[in-house]
């Protein structure tokens, strides 16, 4: 038993869970914590959820992804590297590219019967990209920033990102060569990047 | 498609999953070496981001609750996994032998690496475990601090990152906060603004935790202002 210490004690501030973000969540995570995670699914289910909707459209299949991805997040947790980003980044980039592979699977398996599924479980997030971007925009901002584009580099980014399409797949959608389709994606986020401001 | 000008290009796409697999091995492949596409890459990414967040949507009730239950189950990777297979993730000619490298280098990452290296795993992953985010009393405080408690493992785990070098001769403290005063529940020091420290203590009924730096000879007593609270 420590005894205690009769002092002025400055009272704590209440934690309220609701604030604790994502990245305070994750070192617990990280270590097996089972209800910081559960409070980790609070704080990411409805951009992960909304990503996945987007993509993946039916809503059963929809929610299988989903449950699929905050498993996955949950298992490689420990590799989980802050100096290369936020968390909100890493599973956002992580559900993006799960729900793109089960969209294109399921085509393919349409077209094929049969598909090598191994082949899609390329980790998407531990590519060598350069570390911590600042995440955090306005809302407002960024729809004031799409809305500065041209109407193929919206089109484009959106069927690409929201469509899950490849650019390939967005050429021939909007009926643009294929260079075209790959120039408008990549000139449409050089603007929204510094419409929006954002600094590596 | 194989001019490096054309490799640039597909930036945009490969940070929006809009390539085809092939082209998406070869852009990674040119993305470990090529610094200008992985600082764009990673701008795009946070841009793909601002509109993910612009997009947010509620997922079904008992979604949660069948994730809960599929993670209790689920075995997590081991932390080191990450850097040493980091750059292996592309594919090879010569397939066997990646797959050789790769092998050794997972049995080396068992043998040296198991997440129960960790001091404070014991403790957060304790079924009984209590935790507390302490908050910086101060505006210019920097640093996340975290605080496990596990009554049935008789320790507390101090989990932080970004904290001031408390300078020579001096370390960190954690105090309990009880009803009517403080007490000293022990000393660490950051390693690079980075703590993972596990503190052995008695049963005692606190209703928080404060931290503040004092002698590394340890005080029964604050001496200086608090810098992290947080209730339990
Ligand atoms: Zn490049």
């Amino acid at each position: 038993m420590v005894r205690p210490f009769r002092l002025r004690v400055v009272p704590p501030p209440a934690v309220d869970p609701r604030e604790v973000s994502a990245d305070a969540l994750m070192a617990l995570v990280a270590r097996g914590n089972e209800s910081a995670f559960a409070q980790l699914y609070d704080e990411l289910a409805p951009l992960i959820y909304g990503i996945v909707r987007k993509v993946v459209r039916d809503p059963s299949m929809s929610d299988e992804v989903t449950q699929e991805i905050f498993v996955e997040l949950w298992r490689i947790a420990p590799r989980f590297d802050a100096e290369r980003g936020s968390v909100r980044s890493w599973a956002s980039t992580i559900a993006h590219r799960r729900a793109v592979d089960r969209v294109r699977s399921e085509e393919s398996r349409r077209r094929r019967e049969e598909r090598d599924h191994e082949q899609t479980m390329v980790d998407a997030t531990m590519d060598p990209v350069a570390a911590a971007v600042d995440d955090r925009f306005d809302r407002a901002e960024v729809r004031q920033a799409l809305d500065e584009l041209t109407e193929t580099q919206r089109e484009a980014i959106t069927l690409a990102y929201f469509g899950g399409k490849t650019y390939r797949e967005v050429a021939a959608l909007l009926d643009i060569p294929e260079g075209t389709a790959k120039t408008r994606i990549r000139d449409g986020l050089i603007r929204l990047r510094d419409k929006m401001g954002v600094n590596p | 498609m194989t001019r490096t000008e054309d490799l640039h290009e597909l930036a945009g796409a490969y940070a929006l999953d809009a390539l085809d697999d092939d082209e998406r091995v070869r852009f990674e492949t040119h993305l470990r070496s090529c610094e200008r596409c992985q600082v764009e890459v990673a701008e795009f990414r946070s841009v793909a981001l601002a509109l993910a967040e612009d997009n947010h949507a509620q997922p079904p009730e008992g979604l949660k609750a069948s994730v809960l239950a599929e993670v209790g189950e689920t075995r997590q990777d081991a932390p080191q996994l990450a850097s040493v297979s980091r750059g292996r993730f592309g594919r090879s000619q010569s397939v066997l032998a990646v797959a050789a490298a790769v092998a050794l280098f997972v049995v080396g990452a068992v043998v040296f690496t198991r997440p129960d290296t960790d001091p404070t795993s014991e403790v957060v992953a304790a079924a009984d475990a209590v935790v507390a985010t302490l908050d910086a009393t101060t505006d210019g405080q920097t640093g996340t601090v975290q605080v496990v408690w596990s009554d049935n493992q008789d320790q507390v785990a101090v989990i932080a990152d970004g904290l001031a070098d408390p300078g020579p001769g001096m370390a960190y403290a954690l105090w309990f906060m009880l009803e009517d005063g403080v007490a000293p529940a022990g000393l660490f020091a950051p390693d690079d603004g980075s703590v993972a420290a596990v503190l052995a203590i008695d049963d005692l009924a606190t209703t928080g935790w404060g931290i503040t730096i004092e002698p590394d000879t340890g005080s029964d007593q604050p001496t200086t202002p608090v810098l992290f609270a947080g209730s339990i």
